[in-house]
């Protein structure tokens, strides 16, 4: 009787571990990814997601065995104890051993992958980002293009990002590139992906920047490197950096603009 | 009217705390009129110095002060007279009081009260957010309505209401007849009311509440409306409160234990708020000292925080953090002695490994200093300083996995009843286990980056303190609720809330783990469409969830007022609190016990926690740890009869 309860859960909690992390690796957790290189960062996830399934599982199945096995008859007096068991060192050993083998070598694999996706690459094109309340700007430094509308970067060309903030801190967040970084004022951050499909993608705001965060989005346009070079053109021909669409009140916050555009 | 005008009290207290208003008044006006400045009645700096005035002028009203202020001008001053102390009627818990019974009640349901509130307030933004697009308030009040809730929820609930529990459970827990010092921890609860009323008030200052999250990141608070100012301010007095209560705990562990009870014949819940303790008086300065630099950036121009006067915007968030990310483990440590408390009394099986319990609880308080920046990932620090905090943060999955695999072993060959404290500890335990994995995914450096920020931070930490801290609260509530009232609580409803509060809860906060993951930023009032089918499903999901704290409400007024008379002992449980009547006499035992053994010997043949008779003058060893293993010291130190027992 007691054999075969221990069979059973077994045998369900093996079948319920294989059928989530089949799941995990099946199931399009982060939406598009945009970047080829950033590919290791959703397979870090479903590592670490995988890695835990068993634990969530064993412990589950150790809160569902004992809920069976011993709980209290309804004819047990309701001060009858359990076995007067105090521990045992050397599965407290083994307890602390394992998790620790299991979160330090997962931490090694995430510093190898961050050093891999961080990496500096060859050929980057430079694009400065300047955060400001509530709409993003753009420029570019080799093109001499300054822009508050989408952010038009051609494919399969390394982009290298310097950022800062003209008001408080905002943080510029490519979920479909796997990046984000804050965006402070008297600060320059750094991230760098390189785009290899082509087409549109949110660019969303996701530190608290006050009343207009909600709707601090653009737009990532990823082109061909033929429409890039005529998007710049026409940037050039129009002298005029377009309006930036966002919420920008001149009166709240006179000279961001400028502030941005002195911004290192 | 003049009589009780001098005695402390409700009128007194109105009455010093216009009194703090005009003495703000005159100090900001009279100072601008000798200064010469152009406007002499700046209502922003009158309501700013005010804010410390006029509670300072409550505490006095109330009484708080009395004794010292007596103590102070040489007048004979009442100690013995305990007219301070105990509740007589109900209206005695609205009044200054000294007994720690009654403070903890007066903690817990304030506590629950700015919970109601906090839960309220995430109601609203929850049906702001069943679509996209703006529909019920605009951006500023959404920002101030999630930014109140959390901070309602962080510094009026989880923190607090573990210093209630505590409060009332951990005198009587050591056999102590009250805390270390009586007014002070008087002196700490009306800290909380002021602040909690604070928070609140700023929603009706123009500009609206504080809108830039508890957490308040510079340089946004420091440009914000006065509403900014109610936060920093009130965080202060929470702050006062839960610093105050935690040296009063350490100094209640360390001194007033009962003879014979060393340290490792403590209960754990002794350990985990000695442990929690520790945290909050290393810890808690810094949100000060951080709330301070806004508030004089704010009020002063100190310009701490402005970087084009030479300021530093991510200096604040290294303070902020070397706080609260220790304040997580301020806000569970204590649950997880609740939890110990919970599953051995109601498995009946002496805790697992209780030594290793201990030690772990102090090794996450030590690992908690050295992982803050882990909520600084995107931020602009360097780079090199995010592995060492990434593999520190990993490290503490190690002691927190002890701790629950303990519990799964005190458990496992008991003898369990599922009463609903076990049902809300089963809960904790499978509902933490998932906040920690999400915890661990979050310490990755790579993964954090993508995730930083969105709705995946949000579902991971309400896991951790709604599913984690939140229900080892109602594990011990329900725990200790025939001790505190005297009454038997519903099993049903209790079961009821229970299922109600699972369900709903998973509903809520699982599906916002896939909307992080998809992309969507937290703290915003409107979204992208692909979100809006989820978002729909959270927010029933959070109706239902907000619904099933009314089965609670319901149960414990209930209960509290018609329940079954409860026994001394409803649970069999070794512990101290549980050898005296329920609730307890006024000065807790009218008998010192004395500890002759470990206080979860079930099993253990003749085995007593505390006895009430003299024992022969040979063990008085009070405070000397080692002087015997947890495994030998079982068995029969007690051949003695018992007076008073569980039986």
């Amino acid at each position: 009787m007691k054999a075969s309860h221990r069979i059973v859960g077994i045998v369900v909690a093996t079948l319920v571990t294989a059928a989530l992390i089949v799941f995990t690796i099946e199931y399009d957790w982060m939406g598009t990814l945009i970047a080829d290189d950033m590919k290791p960062v959703d397979t870090v996830y479903r590592a670490l997601a995988i890695a835990s399934i068993p634990f969530f599982v064993i412990i589950c199945a150790i809160l569902a065995f004992c809920l069976v096995e011993f709980r209290a008859k309804p004819d047990d007096a309701d001060d009858k104890d359990g076995a007067p068991f105090h521990g045992s060192t050397k599965i407290e050993i083994v307890w602390t051993i394992i998790p620790t083998i299991v979160v330090m070598a997962l931490g090694l694999y995430a510093w190898t992958v961050l050093d891999k996706v961080e990496a500096a690459q060859p050929n980057s094109m430079t694009i400065k980002v300047i955060g400001q309340q509530f709409a993003w700007n753009y420029q570019y430094p080799e093109e001499d293009v300054k822009t508050s509308g989408d952010l038009v970067v051609p494919v399969d060309r390394p982009l290298y990002f310097e950022m800062t903030s003209a008001d408080v801190i905002h943080s510029f967040y490519v979920p479909s590139a796997r990046v984000k970084r804050d965006v402070a004022d008297g600060f320059t951050t750094r991230i760098r992906f390189k785009p290899t499909k082509t087409g549109s993608y949110p660019i969303v705001c996701t530190e608290l920047c006050g009343i207009g965060h909600a709707t601090m989005r653009s737009t990532l346009r990823v082109v061909t490197p033929a429409e890039f070079t005529a998007w710049i053109a026409a940037q050039k021909s129009d002298k005029a950096p377009s309006p930036s669409g966002a919420n920008t009140d001149p009166q709240t916050w006179p000279g961001a603009f400028q502030n941005s555009e002195t911004a290192k | 009217m003049a009589a009780s005008l001098r005695s402390p009290g409700w009128y007194r207290a109105a009455f010093s705390m216009a009194i703090g208003w005009v003495v703000a008044f005159v100090l900001v006006t009279g100072l601008r009129l000798i200064l010469g400045w152009d406007q002499e009645i700046s209502w922003e700096s009158i309501t700013t110095v005010s804010l410390i005035t006029v509670p300072i002028a409550f505490l006095y009203g109330i009484g708080c002060m009395d004794y010292w202020l007596y103590w102070l001008s040489g007048k004979p001053t009442k100690v013995d007279d305990h007219a301070d102390h105990g509740a007589r009627k109900w209206q005695d818990y609205f009044h200054f009081n000294t007994d720690h019974k009654v403070i903890g009640i007066q903690y817990i349901v304030t506590t629950f009260f700015f919970f109601a509130i906090g839960g309220m307030l995430a109601m609203v933004f929850r049906a702001e957010l069943l679509q996209p697009g703006m529909q019920f308030v605009d951006a500023q009040t959404f920002n101030g309505l999630f930014s109140a809730h959390a901070a309602l929820m962080i510094f009026l609930f989880m923190v607090p209401v573990f210093a209630g529990i505590a409060n009332y459970v951990l005198p009587l827990m050591l056999g102590a007849p009250d805390m270390a010092f009586p007014r002070l921890n008087a002196l700490s609860f009306w800290f909380l009311p002021i602040a909690g009323v604070m928070m609140c008030l700023s929603f009706i200052v123009p500009g609206g509440a504080f809108a830039t999250g508890w957490t308040a990141y510079a340089p946004l608070s420091i440009n914000a409306p006065i509403g900014q100012t109610f936060f920093s301010v009130a965080a202060q007095f929470a702050g006062s409160s839960s610093i105050l209560t935690a040296i009063n705990f350490l100094v209640t562990i360390i001194t007033m234990r009962a003879p014979g009870m060393t340290f490792w014949r403590m209960p754990l819940l002794g350990w985990a708020n000695f442990a929690t303790s520790l945290l909050v008086v290393l810890a808690t300065p810094f949100i000060a000292g951080s709330q301070f630099m806004i508030l004089f950036d704010r009020a002063l121009g100190m310009n701490f925080f402005d970087a084009a006067q030479g300021g530093d915007s991510v200096m604040y968030q290294h303070v902020f953090w070397f706080y609260s990310h220790p304040a997580v483990y301020i806000m569970v440590l204590p649950g997880f002695g609740i939890i110990s408390e919970v599953i051995s009394t109601h498995a009946r099986k002496p805790v697992f490994g209780y030594r290793m319990m201990a030690f772990s609880l102090l090794a996450i308080i030590v690992l908690g200093f050295a992982v803050w920046a882990h909520h600084m990932f995107v931020a602009p620090m360097q780079n090199w300083i995010r592995i060492p905090m990434m593999l520190t943060t990993m490290l503490i999955a190690v002691p927190t996995g002890v701790k629950i695999f303990s519990w799964l072993g005190t458990m496992w060959g008991g003898v369990i009843h599922m009463r609903t404290p076990m049902y809300w500890a089963f809960g904790f335990i499978t509902m933490f286990v998932l906040g920690g994995i999400s915890g661990v995914m979050l310490a990755v450096v790579p993964f954090d980056i993508a995730v930083s920020d969105t709705y995946f931070i949000v579902a991971h930490f309400h896991y951790v303190l709604f599913g984690g801290s939140l229900f080892t609260i109602f594990a011990g509530i329900y725990h200790w609720f025939p001790k505190m009232t005297g009454r038997m609580y519903n099993e049903t409803l209790g079961k009821w809330h229970f299922w109600m509060t699972f369900i709903s809860f998973n509903a809520t906060f699982g599906p916002q783990h896939l909307v992080g993951l998809e992309g969507m930023p937290r703290r915003v009032a409107d979204y992208a469409e692909q979100f809006a089918a989820w978002n729909l499903f959270i927010s029933v999901s959070a109706f239902v969830l907000g619904a099933s704290f009314l089965i609670f409400v319901y149960n414990m007024v209930w209960s509290w007022r018609n329940g079954p008379i409860a026994p001394a002992n409803p649970w069999h449980a070794h512990t101290l609190e549980w050898q005296v009547s329920s609730p307890p006499p006024m000065f807790n035992f009218d008998e010192v016990p004395t500890v002759v053994g470990h206080p979860y010997e079930y099993g253990v043949p003749g085995a007593r926690h505390g006895i009430f008779k003299e024992p022969e003058p040979v063990v008085a060893t009070v405070g000397a740890p080692s002087e015997e293993s947890a495994a030998e010291s079982a068995v029969g130190d007690d051949e003695t009869s018992t007076t008073d027992g569980d039986a």
